[in-house]
């Protein structure tokens, strides 16, 4: 199997709907980090602007701007990402179940928990005849969803992949986190001295993904060039990264092949801004010299299932436009890397979008600039 | 190449043996009057970590274990792991949820919190079998249980895991009945968890999956039966053995139709809604 070619694109996050409402957002410098949910109160969260959505809303939504190029969905496959899916509505339906209280939507009582909801309504709605695979591997879900869908295409199951993952603010991981330890009463600092924890976000990402001489023989022009794909374990703690990034780093070098570590020009970091994550990170990424840094947690939050997905369209939006956004929030690095601090104008041929997971599971994407 | 399913186990109601498996589905034998098992702590898995574990992942432990403990010629580092569930960690999820609405948010349980994601099995799997390579945790509803083994053959197929464990499978509990009678299942509830080890070369079953309803020329036919209301099937299975009177309803339980094919080959057809898979074991 030859090359495979990104060539539709779809988001939505704190900043609205849209993959240029995300970039110029990210590159406004401004977070989308604000008042959480209105039944939350522990602290700050990024929430998609406008009337309460569901994961399966915003699956569908961005499925649509994703989409918009093809010209079937013949052959096409879906892979969808979640951890929380409609949580929203099953655990209020679990209240109500709890304290014996009429039940408004009964057949809601934990089926919304299903992580494979989105997808089915994703595939359905796009008519497509290819297979569907739904995951759920926490953090790294949305950037195993783009992994599994280059092997779709690879092993011959699909001619074409839409890819998403979709997570909306339910209680489970608003409280959660909170019950960890690590949520930050403000907006989230990754990678600064001063960084205090997390915030949780909303979003959604999708790509389309389909091999390179597929869509050169249809007349679309490439928007990047899925280069690689690396998974891997730490075998080390459950919510903790292994402390020196073995699995990380291990999950970086399948993602790069045949690139040297000088060849990495850009990395859409994980960056929590947690203390351990933040730490065993930027020890993996000193191994880069030539690559400039960027994360998006200080700006979206931490989507969870989707932020690998929203990060990997940041990352094409970073090559398409040859820009790569500030990390905002952070103006007191930790780290003597090259952290990009404010909007540059930057030459990526190669990048990596990388997300790290519960269960010590780490996930790395190689993106290429396109040249015909 | 094809993969070789080089090891199965299963954990359901009673005598937990392939063979045993295979000739009640094909005889019908009910195992629903034999109480639900708990497995015991396998040698090796710290008690501490043991104690953190839902019953889902035990289960989903001591198969792992089972097939590969005395496996000592397995790379763990390039060892993937696919673990698929069709609801996920239901326990853990709502034992939070109460807790929160009871006790307030912060009372909430940190453990009840990261034992609730859907991969938690894979990570315990992960952190005491020393397994480093791919972590997948797929949750396809319905079809989870081919969906997790097709992702291990590919995995396979493409050289991104030496090996590859597939485990899969939903557990019984007061929650996920609740959960059924309102919305409208009908049938007794059941459970099953099933593992098979996947390899490229050795003592094994070929196996091969592909999308969609293909059960032709091969038999037994085991299919399980699509449990959404407003998602009908995509096509019967004329003349296949079904599992539901057995072993109860279960999302998951077309890794367990696997394992029953392999003492003496067959075919496993796992659907839901407009999408299926079928497997082909052995032949």
């Amino acid at each position: 199997m030859g090359p495979i070619a990104i060539t539709g694109l779809g988001a939505v996050s704190g900043y609205g709907p849209g993959v240029d409402a995300l970039m110029d957002g990210l590159c406004s410098g401004q977070t989308a980090i604000g008042v959480g949910p209105t039944w939350g109160g522990r602290g700050p969260a990024s929430m998609i602007p406008g009337p309460p959505k569901t994961s399966t809303d915003i699956a569908l939504l961005v499925a649509e701007q994703a989409s918009r190029g093809l010209d079937s969905a013949k052959g096409l496959a879906v892979v969808g990402a979640s951890t929380s899916s409609d949580m929203i509505i099953g655990e209020e339906a679990f209240r109500q179940v709890l304290f014996e209280e009429p039940l408004e939507k009964p057949d809601e009582y934990l089926w919304a928990q299903l992580a494979a909801r989105p997808t089915e309504r994703v595939h359905r709605w796009l008519g497509a005849t290819g297979p569907r695979i739904s995951l759920s591997t926490a953090c790294t879900s949305g950037t195993c969803a783009v992994g599994i869908g280059v092997d779709l295409i690879e092993v011959g199951r699909a001619d074409k992949v839409l890819v998403f993952g979709a997570d909306v603010i339910c209680r489970i991981s608003y409280f959660g986190f909170h019950s960890l330890g690590v949520y930050s009463q403000n907006p989230c600092r990754p990678f600064d001295r001063k960084r205090s924890g997390m915030n949780i976000g909303e979003g959604a990402g999708a790509m389309i993904l389909e091999p390179l001489e597929d869509a050169l023989a249809r007349g679309v022009k490439p928007l990047a060039v899925l280069a690689g794909y690396g998974n891997t374990s730490d075998a080390h703690h459950l919510t903790s990264p292994h402390p020196e990034g073995d699995g990380a780093r291990r999950a970086m070098l399948a993602a790069m092949g045949d690139l040297t570590p000088d060849q990495v020009d850009h990395v859409n970091a994980h960056a929590t801004a947690t203390r351990l994550n933040d730490a065993m990170e930027a020890s993996v990424l000193s191994e880069l010299p030539q690559a400039s840094i960027t994360a998006a947690k200080g700006a979206i939050g931490h989507a969870l299932g989707a932020a690998g997905a929203l990060e990997a369209v940041a990352t094409v939006m970073a090559i398409q436009q040859q820009r790569i956004p500030p990390i905002v929030g952070c103006s007191d690095p930790e780290y003597e890397l090259d952290l990009v601090l404010e909007t540059r104008e930057a030459r990526i041929d190669h990048a990596l979008s990388a997300n790290f997971a519960f269960g010590g599971h780490n996930a790395v994407l190689r993106m290429d600039r396109w040249r015909p | 190449m094809a993969a070789l399913i080089t090891g199965a186990a299963a954990w359901v109601a009673g005598d937990r043996s392939p063979a045993r498996l295979r000739a009640d589905l094909l005889s019908g034998t009910s195992r629903l009057d034999q109480p639900p098992t708990t497995p015991a702590r396998p040698e090796g898995v710290p008690s501490g970590t043991w104690r953190r574990m839902s019953r889902l992942a035990r289960m989903a432990m001591a198969l792992g274990h089972e097939l590969i403990a005395d496996r000592p010629d397995l790379d763990r580092d390039t060892l993937a792991v696919v673990w698929g569930s069709g609801i996920g960690e239901v326990v853990p999820t709502s034992r939070f949820l109460e807790r929160l609405f009871t006790e307030g948010p912060d009372r909430a349980s940190p453990l009840n919190f990261q034992n609730s994601v859907y991969n938690a099995p894979a990570g315990h799997l992960s952190i005491a079998l020393g397994l480093k390579g791919p972590s997948e945790t797929v949750a396809a509803g319905g079809a989870t249980g081919l969906t997790a083994l097709m992702r291990g053959v590919d995995l396979l197929t493409l050289d991104r895991a030496s090996a590859v464990l597939v485990i899969a499978g939903d557990d019984h509990n007061p929650v996920v009945t609740t959960a059924h009678q309102l919305g409208g299942t009908t049938g007794p509830i059941g459970e099953a968890v099933a593992a098979v080890l996947l390899e490229k070369t050795g003592d094994g079953v070929a196996v091969e999956v592909c999308c969609g309803v293909d059960p032709a020329g091969m038999s037994p036919v085991f299919a399980r039966q699509s449990q959404l209301p407003d998602e009908p099937q995509i096509q019967s299975v004329a003349g296949a053995v079904r599992p539901e009177p057995v072993l109860g309803v279960s999302m998951s339980l077309g890794l367990a139709l696997v394992v029953a094919a392999v003492p003496g080959g067959g075919v496993v057809v796992d659907q839901e809604g407009d999408s299926a898979l079928t497997a082909r074991i052995g032949g």
